[in-house]
């Protein structure tokens, strides 16, 4: 330090000691390396107005420096470690390891959560330590998915895992049940076990996130006319009105047949219309057909350039 | 080092320590019924020191002062643990991150 002392406090010479104290401790306050740990420059100027502090500060000292009988170098401190420096080397599993600044981070159902659960408790450094997870892979039903089920797994040691799967499970989600895996450590909490859904195809329905979708096959007088039909949505059938002239390839949404979401909602259904022709041929329709004029003149392929 | 040599290597009394470790600021390790202090309790205590004498906080602040400086080594740990396992992925995951985290401000 070869600053004046007084400077470096920011008093004037002929401030009281008790203007200096309290000088001293508000820059104290802000510079401390301690209460700054990744501030590098901390250091050098709390070193700084330490030393500026120990002459200027101690009157007998701030009298000699007055009169020039020392400098300012007069009161280099002892070289020093400060705290920040082996706590920031690893706290962790330390007597003083709090984790209280995340430990709510733990909570979800995320896979970072038990990372953070772990470190909240102070795990990680040898001592406690949770078990590690175990994973494994499911196939279930669409309806099983999509509704809701329980399901039993067998470990590889003959144990079993009774598996909820919640109503509106995807393909290709991962359950995780706390505590089902690994046993931990030192007393340190098991790991979880992780359970890859696979969804099995539905030979009607397919799942679009929490929406379904499928097709109706509708009869030509039913197209035609319109009228009521009666759609399989998961879990029972509903009428639905088909207004007159209702095409092949003609989408309804069905508003809350979709899927449970985790919002404790549901997505919808979408049914795709489809005209089928009666399996055997009708000497009527055969007839009707061939003395409609108009139809001769329908040409669907005229904007496919056909 | 045992508690001859730590009140030694500090400049405050005995009586005054004895306080700060009834207070759990410092919690010395018991190895064979006896205490034993690290390095890190120096500095530690030190610490506590310069809030006390050098900052004029009192004992309610200090507990305060120190809880939430545990906190703080905690989550830098935390924190440095992460930016090294992020540092280890691929570029692109990385990128992926940053950009997740700038939509969340």
């Amino acid at each position: 330090m070869s600053r004046d002392p007084y400077e470096l406090l920011g008093v004037k010479r002929d401030a009281t000691q008790k203007e200096i104290q309290s000088a001293y401790r508000k820059l104290a306050k802000k510079l401390h390396p301690d209460l700054n740990p990744g501030d590098k420059d901390a250091e050098r100027k709390f070193k700084d107005i330490s030393a500026a502090y120990g002459i200027v500060g101690d009157e007998d000292k701030r009298g000699r420096f007055d009169r020039g009988e020392i400098d300012a170098t007069g009161a280099e401190q002892a070289p020093r470690n400060f705290y920040r420096d082996y706590a920031g080397a690893g706290a962790q599993g330390s007597a003083y390891h709090n984790g209280g600044g995340f430990a709510d981070f733990g909570e979800g159902d995320d896979l970072f959560s038990s990372f953070f659960s772990r470190r909240a408790r102070g795990g990680g450094s040898g001592m406690q330590m949770q078990g590690h997870d175990r994973h494994f892979n499911m196939e279930v039903e669409f309806l099983d998915a999509l509704n809701g089920a329980t399901r039993t797994v067998s470990l590889p040691d003959g144990a079993t895992l009774e598996v909820k799967i919640p109503a509106g499970s995807k393909d290709g989600q991962t359950l995780r049940l706390k505590g089902k895996g690994e046993p931990g450590l030192n007393g340190g909490p098991a790991g979880d076990a992780l359970i890859d859904i696979k969804v099995k195809p539905h030979p009607l329905y397919t799942r679009d996130g929490d929406d379904i979708r499928f097709d109706v096959p509708i009869s030509l007088r039913e197209a035609v006319l319109g009228g009521k039909i009666r759609v399989p949505v998961p879990g029972g059938a509903l009428s639905v009105t088909l207004a007159p002239n209702s095409n092949t390839g003609k989408v309804l949404r069905l508003k809350g047949k979709g899927a449970p979401n985790r919002f404790g909602g549901h997505g919808d259904a979408y049914v795709t219309l489809k005209i089928v022709l009666p399996d055997k041929p009708d000497a009527a329709l055969t007839d009707f057909v061939r003395d409609w004029t108009a139809g001769e003149a329908h040409s669907p392929r005229e904007t496919l350039g056909a | 080092m045992d508690e001859q040599e730590f009140y030694g290597r500090l400049r405050v009394d005995v009586s005054v320590v004895k306080i700060w470790i009834e207070q759990g600021w410092l919690v010395p390790r018991q190895a064979e019924g006896r205490a034993e202090f690290t390095d890190m309790d120096v500095a530690r205590a030190e610490l506590i020191g310069d809030l006390i004498d050098g900052m004029g906080v009192n004992e309610a602040g200090v507990d305060v002062v120190m809880d939430l400086i545990d906190q703080i080594h905690g989550l830098r740990g935390t924190l440095s643990d992460l930016r090294r396992a992020l540092g280890d992925q691929d570029e692109a995951i990385q990128i992926s991150i940053l950009r997740s985290m700038g939509r969340r401000r």
